[in-house]
Parts: C-alpha cells; structure tokens; sequence
C-alpha cells in the first residue's frame, strides 16, 4: 500500500517512472476493458490513450478513498461512453434477424475461447454492445444506462433483448465451427 | 433459454480480463502527459529553419556589403590604406624619393581610429595585417583615388595625382604575387559543391534508462554499422579566414541489432493472418534506439541473449514454433534523415592546399526508417522502427583540405565527426536516450565563382 501511495505521489509530481508504473499496474486490466467496449484493437487503443491521460490529469481528485483500481476503471468505462457519444449513429437494427438455431446453449459459451467471445462482443453494434457491457458486465441499472448514453430505459431493454439475442446466434455460427473442425 | 445465463456467461469469460496492451500505447500516452498542449506554436524544426535562413541571409548581405562595395565606402577604404603597410607608393610628381608619400607618412592620420572603425563583424572575420587578397589588393587601389582621402592631403590632386596614379596600375601584378606568396591564397566569395561520404556510425547511451527496461545490456548487443550520406553545399567567402558553409544532404544513420534469431516456414508459408490487408505481427523487438515494430509474416523472432523480443502470446495461439526453420541472425535498423548543416570553416594554412578547421550545427528531419533481417540492407524490409523523434539536432566538427582542381574547381576531403545533440528516441520509449554519432570522410567538389 506504501508503494501505491510513493507511486500516486511520484505521478502527482509528473515523475516518468512512477507514471510508468502505474500504467504497469493496470495497462493489461484496463486494456481487456477498452477491448469490449471497442468494435477493434485501434478503437481500444485510442480509448485505454485517452483514459490513463485523464488518470494522470485528474489523479489529484483521487481522494486514496476506496480502490484505485475501481477509480481508474471508472474512468475507463466514462472514457468509453464519451466515445460512443462521440461517434452515436442511428442503427439499421432490422437487418440484425432472430432466426438463430441454438444447437446446444448451454454448449456454446464453455466452448469458446475469451478470444472468442471478446471478438463476438466487438462484433455487436456500438448501441447494443454498450447496454450489454453497462449491464451484464459493471451490472449498471436500466435508468443509469439510460442516463450514460442518453436513451429512454426502454430502449436500453430493447437494446439489451436485441444483444442477446444476436450473441446467441453468433455463439451458435461460433460453436457450428468449431463442431466442424472437430 | 435463461436470458441470466448468457449474461452469466459472458462476466465469466469476460470480467477481469488482462489483454497486454501494444508497446508503443504508453509512448503515446507518455508524450501526451509530458507535453503541454501549445495551440498555434511553431514547431521546433521550423522556427530552427527560420533562424538558420536569416543567419545565412545576414552573413551573406554582410559579405556583399563589405567586400563588393568596398570600393564606393570611403570608411572602408580608408581602413584597407591604414592596414596596408606592404609596399611603398611610388614618389609624385615634384617629390623627392626619400620623402615619398608612402601611406604610412602621410596617411599617419588616416587610420581607422580617426576615420571610422572597422564594423565588429569585420574586425571578427578578418585578420587586417594580413588582409592580403586579390579583393582586397582592389581595395587598396580603390582607396588612392578616394576623394576625402584627397581632401586629407593624402594623395596629391588634379594633375599631380593622375601623374602619381599611374605607376600604382602597373604595380598590380607584383602587389598580387606579394600577397600569394605571403601565405594567404585569394578565395572565391562563393562556390557551389557536393559530396558523397563512407560513413561508420553508431551511438551513445546515456541513463539507460529512467526506465531501466528490464536491464538489457544494449552496450553489448548493438554494433556500428557502415552508411553513407550525400549532400549539397554552399561556402560563403566571410574573409581569407573565414567560410560559411551551408546545404543539404541525405543521410544514413543505423545499427545492427544481433543475437535476434528469427525462424520461418520450411515452405515459407505466412505465421500471421492479415487484417484488412495489414499484417498484424505479434513481435516487437526493443532495441537502444526505438522498438522494431515487426512486419513480415513469415518470420518469428526470439532473442539469443536477453529480453529484447516481445510477444503477444495471445496473437501467437496457433502458431507451432516447434515446426519453424532458423533464418538468418540479427536485424539492422537505418534511419535516413534530410539535414540542413550549417558550418563554419576556419583556414589554418592557406596555401596550394588549404587546411581549414570546421564546426557547426545541422538539423535533421527524419524521412523514414526500415529494419532488415540480417546485415543486407538491399533486400526487403521487414518493419519499422517507432518511437525515433521526427526532428533532431547535431554538431558538427572536423577537417577540411582544399585541394585546387583546374579553373574554379576545388577538391574537398574531409574527415568529419557528427554527433546528435538531442537524443534520437522520443521521451517516453523506455530504453533510454541514445545519441547516434558517426564519423565520415567526405569527398567532394566544388565550383567557385
């Protein structure tokens, strides 16, 4: 804990190797995050760029108060909203079709890889990836996703419903794959 | 289906995952937390460029102006008569020889203390007691037919001058020969050159680093390797003493980088699939100078010696090294930078063959940079190296004979050192700073006019 606290100090000071550090500490954490908000490695790579510049900007709010790592990861999902915010566009949800045959759907998900399903989750539309990441995964409420990216709460449902719905069917494609390969 | 149950799933695979980040992620955000933003600030390499174009422009104006209009400034003139102690003029009309006005008589009064001081930018330049030239042979004539030179009585008038003025144009092969043969060779104003230089270059490491990345010996894994560099140049006359010299060349700078194994296919097959046509190479290779970003699909590296190799194993599932073949060793990294030097040369020995001492700045634009497998660097790249600052500086030092050719052609053989003054790798790379230097013998010609 001395040693965060040395390092949240050398960074306040704008020390290059604390600075480092701390990246060090949750580069990988907060990169796995920027990939499943992102639709591509760029995409993540300019979110994880644009969060760890507001960390170090804004590290002096940190109060030392509850986790770090909680904080920063705080920052990386707002980082994350902004950009989607920035670059909102109207989906053409009717080509997404409902006719995904799940062969086994308590199969699909075990047998994938996390490379896998993270590439199944970037495959999502924007809107519809970042309801099932605010709900699924940081277990945000309706009415907060609502407020975050500036929707109606039934729409952040119908987003939700419509999410699933085409992970399942990409599971299945996933999964059909993978049987053949066996 | 339970609508939790992919939820479920997907928090299991997906919370908490750690996916290494790309190298160059933290240059970028490191330069991006070190540099206050300066909307609407010039950049560096313009405002050097700026600086360097009025430097040459004033040197040359001064130049002009005090050697060609030498002629038409009386304060100039009289400084040339007062400086110039080497002959006698001859006896005017109605004089006796023992009492011949030599400029040193009756010019006592004319000197430069009296009439007017040399300009500090001359008096820097030139050294007055041997301002001997064909120029300058022009200006100690020019100054005997000067009018308030006359008024002071200096020279006779009317009649009686055209009479004493005579002599002094048949004296003006000998008043050449005198000053040839007095050491100090007259000199074009202005000649045009170019150059071709062997270079061996290599570089110096200092603080490796603030980062300390994992403590890899750089000193004994890099080697220096041989380049080369052309250029254009311009030399400015100042004074016999002093030349300005300014251009552009092209130049190679690089190293080798050894000890980095890399294998590929037995059937050369690629390792790596392509996204969107960019082939997404999981390797990076740190080095002293930049990371290596990888490239080429076919080959995988790994480091013989230390830790220098990087590897997203994540990128890498499916790839059965086991089955790969070595290839060649070791990778060499060229930079190739346009430079804008600006040097000065000193004459030390003025003779047939001039000697001069030369030292400057020279900034560098960096154009581009390959990484090659091996020592061939005539053969396909295999990746770039990233993290090399886009704008660097360098001194400049070294030797220059000038060795007269026929006509205005003059031969220039120059053993030069350079040296980085900033070094080569952005703030934020965390191998350190290396400062590349590089010695070089050029050879050129130039043309004088």
């Amino acid at each position: 804990m001395d040693v965060l606290k040395e390092i949240i100090k050398g960074c306040l000071q704008s020390r290059k190797v604390d600075q480092y550090h701390l990246y060090a500490m949750y580069s990988r954490k907060m990169y796995g995050i920027c990939l499943r908000y992102a639709a591509s490695t760029d995409e993540a790579q300019d979110i994880l760029q644009e969060g760890f510049i507001k960390v170090f900007k804004h590290l002096s709010s940190y109060s030392g108060k509850g986790s770090l790592e909680g904080w920063i990861k705080r920052i990386f999902i707002n980082t994350a909203i902004e950009k989607y915010r920035e670059r909102i566009y109207h989906l053409s949800v009717d080509e997404v079709g409902d006719n995904g045959e799940f062969v086994n759907e308590n199969m699909g998900v075990e047998a994938l890889n996390v490379r896998d399903i993270l590439t199944v989750v970037q495959q999502l539309p924007v809107q519809y990836r970042m309801v099932f990441n605010l709900y699924a995964l940081e277990g945000y409420s309706h009415k907060e996703i609502a407020e975050a990216l500036d929707i109606s709460e039934s729409t952040a449902r119908s987003n939700l419903a419509r999410a699933r719905r085409i992970l399942k069917h990409k599971l299945n494609k996933e999964f059909e794959v993978i049987l053949q390969a066996i | 289906m339970d609508q939790q149950y992919i939820d479920r799933k997907f928090r299991e695979k997906l919370d908490g995952l750690e996916v290494n980040p790309p190298v160059e992620a933290w240059l970028s955000i490191s330069e991006a937390i070190s540099k206050p933003s300066r909307k609407g600030a010039v950049p560096v390499f313009f405002r050097m460029a700026a600086a360097v174009a009025v430097l040459v422009v004033s040197l040359f104006s001064l130049n002009f102006l005090f050697l060609n209009r030498a002629g038409q400034d009386a304060e100039l003139t009289d400084w040339s008569v007062q400086d110039a102690p080497l002959y006698d003029l001859p006896p005017g009309p109605g004089e006796e020889s023992a009492e011949s006005p030599t400029i040193t008589d009756d010019a006592a009064p004319v000197t430069a203390t009296q009439i007017g001081q040399p300009s500090p930018a001359r008096a820097f330049f030139s050294d007055p007691a041997r301002m001997i030239s064909r120029d300058n042979v022009y200006l100690q004539r020019t100054a005997l037919s000067f009018l308030p030179l006359r008024d002071r009585g200096v020279v006779p008038t009317g009649d009686a001058f055209e009479a004493w003025n005579e002599p002094m144009n048949g004296s003006t092969d000998q008043l050449i020969l005198a000053a040839e043969t007095d050491g100090i060779r007259g000199n074009n104003n202005l000649s045009f050159g170019a150059h071709f230089s062997p270079q061996y270059n290599y570089r110096i490491l200092r603080g490796v680093s603030d980062m300390s990345f994992r403590d890899i010996p750089f000193q004994s894994l890099e080697e220096r390797i041989m380049t080369y560099s052309v250029g254009l140049n311009t030399f400015i006359e100042l004074s016999p003493r002093w030349t300005l010299q300014a251009g552009v060349g092209y130049m190679n700078m690089g190293q080798y980088v050894k000890d980095i194994a890399s294998y590929q296919h037995p059937s050369r097959l690629p390792l790596y699939n392509s996204n969107t046509g960019q082939v997404n190479h999981p390797q990076s290779i740190i080095t002293s100078q930049g990371n290596i970003r990888l490239a080429d699909p076919h080959l995988y590296f790994a480091d013989k010696q230390s830790y220098r190799v990087l590897t997203n194993r994540h990128a890498m599932e499916g790839t059965d090294v086991q089955s790969l073949i070595e290839s060649q060793e070791g990778v060499t990294q060229v930079f190739r930078f346009v430079e804008v030097p600006v040097v000065f040369r000193y004459a030390v020995f003025n003779g047939d063959v001039g000697l001069r001492l030369k030292g400057g700045l020279a900034a560098s634009y960096l154009l581009n940079n390959d990484v090659f497998l091996g020592h061939d660097v005539m053969q396909n790249p295999i990746g770039k190296t990233t993290g090399i600052r886009q704008f660097n500086f360098s001194a400049v030092g070294g030797f220059a004979m000038d060795i007269p050719l026929t006509g205005n052609l003059t031969f220039h053989l120059e053993p030069t050192g350079q040296i980085f003054i900033s070094p080569i790798v952005r703030e934020g790379v965390m191998t350190g700073h290396a400062y590349p230097y590089g010695f070089s013998l050029q050879t050129g010609i130039s043309y004088g006019f």
